[in-house]
């Protein structure tokens, strides 16, 4: 019955492999992160975006109604818009399709970028006015 | 008129205030629009051409293929698989929905290698291109991901 | 039967994520341990671990607490494992050597006080060979042996995880076994005589 001698090392083999590759610091990384971000507590009512976002749009609404009745506040929009016009400062400069030109992220914001076989680049481009971000991974040779 | 307009728009306020389903939406569609793109060749073989100039202007490459795209339903905690051309997989998660954003995890991997992952907080609508992973001799697989459908 | 989780589960039954983000933190290793042992992939027991929690998760409200949350959980990630390898095309067996992301020594997986080269080469080619026997086992006589020879489970909590009887259990982990004492036939014995105590 020489084979079940061997058996046992080879068992002993086995479940040493498996205890070393949950003990992996990379298998209680990706443990943690799941743990964050699936499960874990909600931020309390007020914080939350659900009641954030109509609460802060009927502030906004209330304010520009106050504005609305009471015109004499120091405040004068159409002025304003006026101004940026004459100085053709931004509006411009984004409208021009240079696709060099970086924009800010209005569109997307990449929050986290990887990869394991290349290096990934974020682009922000203007496309005929239209913010668009491109995420390209290089893994030597391919040009975009 | 001010007068009416004004409680028009506080009654629409107040009633996404006090329903919450919208706000707190847990499904999203995203359009998946896979294209391979190659320097060999001058084909455009796009389904529409809707991508036609931004490809041009975005990229250099002299050849494109479309495949048909894909609208996936993503709903929190559960992962979209859809498979790519050249062994590749594409696999979507929805981490959250905000009041006019999309939390969204996009990994491109083959054969256990990592090519992309990335989280993106997108408008909604909005659109985000992914590229990069080789395919074939000098062609690279270009996604594009698109909200607000 | 007391369940040690009883407390947690109730509290997750109820919508408590953080209750079952406990659970999961509880619980990672052991599902991935799990998974590794069916799949034999990082990335594929990484995606099973937390399919499987996600399943759990979705299902909780179904958890009767017949048996306990362990087991249950056990039940839910074989078959999300064995499902996952039905699926898949053959793969090439686990190479950690040559891939720059899953970089980790080849002997690793293997205790040894004073570890000598001649050691070192024989543990990990015992590992590719564990590996290469493993990779010809179906995804049921994987999953038996990963819960009896790593999980320690009796027969009967595996027959009772698998849904099937114990007869079949025994008849499983014999064949397992037995496939991987065959990749000792035709080796140099001279290799294990470095890991074992017991020497031809």
């Amino acid at each position: 019955m020489r084979e079940y001698k061997f058996e046992k090392p080879v068992l002993k083999a086995y479940r040493s492999w498996i205890e070393s590759e949950i003990r992996r610091p990379e298998v209680r990384r990706e443990k943690d992160a799941f743990v964050k971000t699936y499960f874990s507590k909600p931020p309390l009512f007020f914080l939350r975006p659900a009641f954030l976002a109509p609460a802060s749009s009927f502030a906004v609404m209330m304010f520009i109604a106050v504005l609305w009745y009471w015109p004499t506040t120091s405040l004068k929009p159409g002025r304003e818009i006026q101004m940026m016009h004459r100085e053709g400062a931004v509006v411009e400069n984004v409208a021009s399709g240079d696709s060099d030109v970086v924009v800010s992220p209005g569109m997307v914001d990449v929050k986290r970028v990887a990869s394991r076989v290349g290096t990934p680049m974020v682009y922000y481009k203007s496309n005929h006015g239209q913010p668009i971000t491109i995420i390209w991974i290089f893994t030597g040779g391919n040009t975009p | 008129m001010r007068k009416l307009s004004f409680f028009v728009l506080s009654a629409v306020l107040i009633s996404l205030w006090i329903n919450p389903s919208l706000q707190a939406a847990e499904r999203v569609r995203v359009k998946v629009q896979v294209l391979t793109a190659s320097n060999e060749g001058t084909d455009f073989n796009l389904v529409n051409d809707a991508y036609r100039d931004q490809l041009i202007e975005l990229f250099s490459y002299s050849h494109y293929e479309q495949e048909e795209p894909v609208l996936v339903s993503l709903q929190r905690a559960e992962r979209s698989k859809i498979d790519l051309p050249d062994g590749y997989e594409l696999i979507l998660t929805l981490q959250a929905v905000e009041s006019n954003r999309v939390l969204v995890q996009a990994l491109i991997r083959r054969e256990g290698r990592q090519y992309v992952d990335t989280v993106l907080s997108i408008l909604n609508p909005g659109v985000v291109f992914l590229g990069g992973p080789p395919v074939g001799a000098n062609g690279a697989l270009i996604i594009v991901l698109e909200t607000g459908f | 039967m007391r369940d040690p989780d009883g407390s947690l589960v109730s509290r997750a039954k109820k919508g408590d994520k953080d209750a079952f983000g406990k659970l999961v933190k509880q619980y990672y290793e052991m599902v991935y341990g799990l998974a590794l042992g069916v799949c034999r992939e990082r990335e594929a027991a990484r995606d099973i671990a937390q399919e499987a929690f996600f399943k759990a998760f979705r299902q909780l409200e179904h958890f009767e607490g017949r048996s306990k949350f362990k087991t249950w959980l056990y039940r839910i990630a074989m078959n999300t494992a064995i499902d996952f390898v039905r699926r898949k095309k053959p793969v090439v067996s686990m190479d950690q050597g040559k891939d720059e992301y899953d970089e980790i020594p080849l002997e690793a997986g293997i205790a040894d006080e004073n570890p000598n080269p001649r050691d070192l080469a024989s543990q990990s080619e015992l590992r590719e060979r564990i590996d290469r026997a493993i990779e010809k086992l179906s995804p049921e006589h994987r999953a038996i042996l990963v819960l009896r020879e790593w999980q320690q489970l009796s027969y009967e909590d595996i027959a009772e995880t698998l849904e099937i009887e114990s007869g079949t259990v025994m008849s499983r982990l014999f064949y397992a076994r037995k496939k991987l004492g065959e990749i000792l036939r035709h080796e140099d014995e001279g290799i294990f005589g470095a890991l074992s105590d017991e020497r031809i």
